[in-house]
């Protein structure tokens, strides 16, 4: 699914990681271990092409549907939770069932609400809404449970499984929790 | 370009056109500085209209503020409030290009009719033709859609947002404020008809180069790709 080779990221003189080379396939959870300013969000948002990186390559199965869902995204605050999984339907031309999602994070009620006034918890049960609204073959998680109560985390928790049953997660966080449901685990140094 | 490409494009307008419809930023920011800028115009003149050559001046360069201040938003706001990584993700850069093009061609045409409008009344400059003028203000609203646009989408994610804006919008708005001063000042009654409409002409021309090159050129500058797969 998603081969890695000698990968570097670095930011001026400074390097973040350097030389990480390892794979991801169908059935694996990737936990990305490490404390704050280690490089984890960065990792993911270069395997995702949000970021370049400085050296190595990232190399994907063609066509591999990817979910991406991290702390420091943001959503619209002028649209609604239904209006968003309408738009990353329609982008990802993939027929939703608007309901049924926010349903399955616990945002039924919240549906017609404008983002503005979400909590930061709510937020994030939306983004995990959106990053899997078109059952992607490859999930990748930044600190997906910093911001969720125990209910959240167990939509996390769902998620994950229900994820791996299809396809693969990588999951970058803090949380010695999560480490849970790692088939692989990779810790950078910082 | 095919329906489903349209349809995502229409889906990236939709949201802009909510967003918009909801939060009027763009929309009051255009309003104050057009109204401020007509309003001082018509101040500058002692209450006598300006002469064509000058209200032709005038007029584009409100056309050309009123939009630089609005439409760049449509991009930069993704940007700062970090919301681009979502939908970069989801859907083709010529998508969500095209989408905010739509949204900022419908604003600007809405914006530079009704500027043209209230300039005229304001200022009491005569329209001798009035389908030159008409198609001065929807072409030139066109066309600096197409021009800020284009910038706006270069810019995204520089460091250097403003200086690359900058650089980048000189040669594209350049030929639209040509064009454009000269199909207003014959339309005010200055020059030669055929002057005027050769004029409209070039900012059709110039307005279709935008619009079709945008969804090509901008979207390069945004790919990011460590991925050979």
């Amino acid at each position: 699914m998603v081969r890695v080779e000698r990968l570097g990221k670095r930011f001026g003189a400074h390097w973040v990681f350097r030389g990480l080379s390892f794979q991801v396939k169908s059935g694996d959870c990737l936990v990305v271990l490490g404390s704050n300013g280690s490089g984890k969000s960065t990792l993911l948002k270069v395997l995702a092409s949000l970021a370049s990186a400085s050296e190595g390559r990232v190399e994907t199965s063609s066509g591999l549907k990817l979910g991406y869902a991290s702390l420091d995204m943001s959503l619209y605050s002028h649209l609604t939770a239904h209006e968003h999984v309408d738009l990353l339907g329609k982008l990802r031309a993939c027929p939703v069932d608007a309901d049924k999602v926010l349903g399955s994070v616990g945002l039924s009620v919240s549906r017609d609400k404008l983002v503005g006034q979400f909590s930061t918890g709510m937020r994030a049960r939306l983004k995990l809404a959106l990053a899997t609204v078109h059952q992607p073959d490859l999930l990748m998680l930044d600190e997906p449970t910093a911001a969720l109560d125990e209910a959240g985390q167990d939509i996390v928790e769902s998620v994950v499984r229900g994820q791996l049953s299809r396809g693969a997660v990588v999951l970058a966080t803090n949380d010695k929790k999560d480490r849970r449901h790692a088939t692989h685990e990779l810790e950078l140094a910082g | 370009m095919n329906s489903n490409w349209l349809a995502k494009s229409w889906a990236v307008f939709q949201k802009e056109w909510r967003s918009e419809m909801r939060s009027k930023h763009g929309l009051y920011t255009s309003i104050l500085f057009s109204l401020l800028a007509v309003i001082a115009m018509s101040f500058a003149a002692f209450g006598s209209p300006p002469k064509p050559d000058i209200a032709a001046g005038m007029l584009s360069v409100t056309f050309l503020f009123s939009a630089v201040v609005a439409l760049p938003r449509t991009f930069l706001a993704e940007d700062e409030n970090n919301t681009f990584d979502m939908i970069r993700l989801a859907a083709e850069p010529s998508v969500l290009y095209f989408g905010k093009l739509m949204y900022n061609g419908v604003q600007s045409l809405l914006s530079c009719l009704v500027l043209g409008v209230v300039f005229v009344g304001v200022t009491g400059t005569s329209v001798r033709d009035p389908l030159l003028f008409a198609s001065a203000c929807v072409l030139t609203s066109t066309c600096v859609a197409g021009g800020v646009s284009l910038c706006g989408a270069i810019v995204i994610g520089s460091d250097n947002r403003w200086l690359l804006g900058t650089a980048a919008a000189v040669p594209v708005m350049l030929p639209q404020i040509f064009l454009g001063m000269g199909a207003l000042r014959t339309s005010f009654g200055s020059g030669m008809a055929t002057n005027g409409w050769s004029a409209a002409i070039g900012l059709a021309g110039w307005s279709l180069v935008l619009w079709s090159a945008g969804p090509v050129l901008a979207p390069s500058a945004w790919k990011t790709d460590n991925s050979i797969g």
